[in-house]
């Protein structure tokens, strides 16, 4: 995606940033993971209700950060007609305090989504940004398959210690706790249940 | 420390690094993980440097000592680990952590002697027991380790004594 080849003004870096966080992190960063999905598949994934993957994912797209291709061909997952989406982006930020340069791709969005969570914050508050910042060029090579864990820490000047805490926190961000697959596989039983009683009144 | 039972003859042994400790105590899982690992009736063992990983050194930030207490009471102390050392005396043992070594400096574009055989303690331990005909299951969670380790250890025909176990499987036991 080229929305970011040219500089961008601050008001709409300002409506850019909060679709880096939360669950549009999570849906940016299963994307990264799988290429390609359609909003069902994530809903399913990431144990999300429909509803809300729909709304995220239509703000993701009214920001440019993913795109819907319509016809999903033979072969593909998904109904046909059901919207197939990728994520290719890279926001560039550069010259904040203290970080010359700062880059956020589809793969490390869900490190930056760790700055609002104490495992990033307590990272930022012992290394400062600056580090933080070369964690997250760091970890798209570790998630590459290039560099373990501890050649990180060694590169960071940290801890391994917390160096695990940040990767099991991206790594959590796109795995479903299991007490909400389980909710959401009641729920789904309980609407057959609902359906099959529905069927069997009439 | 000595294996736990030392009536039983054991032929596999379970070796981790740091990742999967770390991991149960974010999760607030290190009672389960104590217990699972007790439980269970193949010895876990740990390097020395794994101990310091997870208590040692985050026992002297502040932020981090309740976790490293956590964790040396619940995982260390309680026993349902060993503690034990590599043995580098053996020349082969040497020449393939160090193979492992090299490959790990390549996949990350750094020099090898960026990767220090400290770093690889568990696996040299792995090849320890394996040395002595037991089964090892090899416990961790990076990528790029894991290639590395299973296309030389493979090569070496350590094939049918290793087993590796990504951290996940673990957790969800858990």
């Amino acid at each position: 995606m080229d929305i970011m080849s040219s500089k961008i003004e601050p008001a709409t870096m300002e409506r850019l940033l909060p679709q880096l966080h939360g669950q549009s992190a999570k849906i940016l960063h299963y994307l990264a993971i799988h290429g390609k999905a359609n909003p069902n598949e994530i809903s399913v994934a990431l144990a999300l209700p429909r509803s809300s993957v729909y709304k995220t994912v239509r703000d993701l797209i009214g920001t440019r950060l993913v795109s819907a291709h319509q016809g999903v061909k033979t072969g593909e997952r998904g109904r046909v007609g059901s919207e197939v989406l990728t994520t290719d982006f890279r926001i560039v930020v550069e010259n904040l305090p203290g970080v010359p340069r700062l880059e956020i791709t589809p793969k490390n969005v869900a490190v930056f989504d760790l700055l609002g969570k104490s495992s990033g914050k307590l990272f930022v508050e012992r290394h400062g940004m600056g580090k933080f910042a070369r964690f997250m060029g760091l970890y798209e090579d570790y998630a590459n398959g290039k560099m373990p864990a501890f050649m990180i820490a060694k590169e960071l000047d940290a801890e391994r210690f917390e160096v695990e805490l940040l990767i099991g926190d991206t790594e959590g961000l796109t795995r479903p706790m299991k007490r909400s697959v389980k909710k959401w596989d009641r729920r789904i039983q309980q609407r057959k249940l609902h359906k099959l009683g529905s069927l069997t009144a009439v | 420390m000595g294996p736990k039972n030392p009536t039983t003859k054991i032929t596999q042994v379970r070796i981790l690094d740091s990742s999967l400790i770390i991991e149960a105590d974010r999760l607030r899982l290190t009672k389960r993980l104590s217990d699972y690992l007790s439980r269970n009736r193949i010895q876990t063992i740990v390097p020395t440097k794994v101990k310091q990983e997870t208590v040692d050194e985050p026992r002297s930030i502040p932020e981090y000592s309740k976790s490293a207490n956590r964790i040396d009471r619940l995982i260390f102390r309680s026993n349902a680990v060993s503690v034990e050392d590599p043995d580098y005396r053996d020349g082969r043992t040497c020449t393939l952590t160090d193979r492992i070594r090299d490959c790990i400096a390549k996949k990350s574009g750094k020099f090898a002697h960026l990767v220090e055989r400290a770093d690889l303690e568990f696996v040299t331990l792995a090849l320890n027991h394996m040395n002595r005909n037991e089964k090892v299951e090899l416990v961790f969670r990076d990528n790029a380790l894991d290639a590395c380790i299973k296309s030389i250890l493979t090569s070496y025909r350590y094939a049918n004594k290793l087993m590796i176990t990504p951290i996940s499987a673990h957790i969800d036991s858990l």
